[in-house]
């Protein structure tokens, strides 16, 4: 499994690049803002939840700002990539008809898209928190860090999901849903000290909590990610990681049968 | 005598039954299966031009599935020398926001061709598609023909070992059709290995060394295609009677 992988990616990284960019581009054509969708998509997206608990319900309190978009910004990353991954596979019928293209190339097109559109919001990001007078210090370079952790969480729950979404559409609609879901499980409109002690452990089971105070604490408390729940994170990401290759693997010519 | 270059041995290629239920067809533990490919056994030799013809229906879809190396067969063992063959008519791929030139690139990457090659044959690409200045403007401005040109252009230029048509022969305009053929004739000259896939005996007759016949997904004859054309003609005749 592992050498045809390594052979795949040989032979299919200037396609995965084309691809990439392509569908970059194809995204922003024909819009009036073109590529500045790029940055008034976050700005705008924040700006609703903003007015929503900041100021209708004044519910934020000091700095919601800056929380709020510490937390929108990583969360939209992972839940986009999730859902875009239900259609991953299951949408290039037509070229997988034709041609045989490994099926991790569609998934890690996905996620190189949305990682792309993720970098570009965090430069936004950082420049936001910069001029609202955050003191960014050097830990903030942990930044990387949790990319890659992250993007190691996010590649193998893609995986699945491209392969469910071949076989259950539905996965699509069930996918808004979770994402939803994750919001509101995720502490990224209210604070982790407002949240009941006894839940508040529950909390830090769903990966994505431990992401999010990590990027928090970095960026605006000058302080360190988890690393010890990051560590279990990415031990189970790779464990996923090798599960979700082992099921591409086996379904790989059996996905033109039944798309 | 000419070497093998292709070899299928026994060939069954089931499908799984459509069920309104996916849910239940997925758990379900006796899976229902439709059989596409029964017992398919021939071999394709180096330097020959193929036929393979047979009625809507008859599996020759599943059979080019087969070969570029799309499915797996449940039964029997498919073999090829080198790459595996790609097939001609494509466009499958293309992105209709993008120019005619990012398309080539695309399409010809999806093809399983190296960017450098890409990057050598560009210029032969463009003049065969005869595309002109539309190259440079997003593919959705194209005609269906436009379309067609650009896709067997890039697929022909980029001079695959063996080519698998799919009755592609049908598009653009009588001046085009006329150049796909001379262009694949020109292969057959060159004494690459083509394979040619179609419902309808015209062009099979022309071009053809050798014929095999499949009927729902059997294989029904093989060999010298003048008596396997004349074969499948009358057999054609009698069903529409």
């Amino acid at each position: 499994m592992f050498k045809k992988l390594l052979n795949d990616w040989r032979n299919n990284k200037d396609l995965l690049y084309h691809l990439t960019v392509s569908e970059l581009k194809s995204n922003t054509a024909r819009t009036y803002l073109g590529t500045l969708w790029w940055i008034v998509d976050p700005i705008l997206y924040m700006a609703i939840y903003y007015f929503l608990v900041g100021i209708v319900l004044n519910r934020g309190g000091d700095d919601y700002a800056v929380y709020l978009f510490t937390g929108l910004i990583p969360l939209k990353w992972a839940t986009a990539c999730m859902v875009d991954a239900t259609t991953a596979i299951s949408s290039k019928a037509r070229i997988l008809q034709q041609v045989y293209v490994p099926k991790l190339t569609f998934i890690l097109v996905r996620l190189g898209v949305n990682t792309f559109k993720f970098l570009v919001s965090s430069v936004i990001m950082v420049l936001f928190l910069y001029f609202s007078g955050v003191d960014l210090t050097i830990n903030a370079l942990n930044f990387f860090i949790l990319i890659v952790f992250n993007l190691l969480l996010l590649l193998p729950i893609m995986i699945i999901m491209a392969h469910i979404g071949v076989y259950l559409k539905d996965i699509k609609n069930m996918m808004q849903y979770i994402s939803r879901t994750l919001l509101y499980l995720s502490p990224v409109l209210f604070r982790m000290e407002s949240v009941p002690a006894n839940i508040r452990d529950l909390l830090y089971l769903n990966p994505f909590t431990d992401f999010l105070v990590s990027y928090r604490n970095i960026f605006l408390y000058q302080g360190q990610p988890l690393w010890d729940n990051l560590f279990i994170i990415l031990g189970l990401s790779l464990v996923l990681l090798f599960i979700g290759l082992r099921i591409l693997n086996k379904y790989d010519k059996q996905y033109a049968k039944v798309i | 005598m000419k070497k093998d270059i292709i070899e299928l041995k026994d060939i069954w290629v089931s499908y799984p039954e459509h069920s309104d239920n996916p849910l239940k067809q997925l758990l379900s533990k006796d899976k229902k299966q439709f059989w596409a490919l029964k017992g398919l056994d021939f071999t394709v030799k180096k330097g020959e031009v193929l036929g393979i013809i047979g009625r809507n229906g008859s599996g020759k879809s599943t059979l080019l599935k087969l070969m570029s190396g799309l499915i797996e067969p449940d039964q029997g063992s498919y073999q090829v020398e080198g790459k595996r063959p790609m097939l001609l008519s494509l466009g499958a791929g293309f992105q209709p926001e993008l120019s005619g030139i990012e398309n080539i690139y695309l399409n010809a990457l999806l093809l399983g061709n190296r960017k450098k090659k890409i990057d050598e044959n560009l210029e032969a690409i463009i003049e065969f598609s005869e595309l002109d200045d539309f190259i440079y403007k997003p593919v959705r401005t194209y005609s269906s023909g436009m379309r067609a040109r650009l896709a067997f252009s890039t697929a022909i230029m980029l001079d695959p070992e063996i080519l698998l048509i799919d009755e592609v022969l049908g598009v653009g305009d009588s001046a085009f059709q006329k150049k796909c053929k001379d262009a694949i004739l020109e292969k057959i000259q060159q004494d690459r290995t083509v394979i040619l896939v179609t419902h309808s005996s015209g062009l099979v007759k022309q071009i053809c060394d050798r014929v095999v016949w499949i009927h729902r997904g059997e294989q029904k004859a093989v060999g010298d295609t003048k008596e396997i054309v004349e074969q499948y003609d009358e057999f054609m005749k009698a069903k529409k009677k």
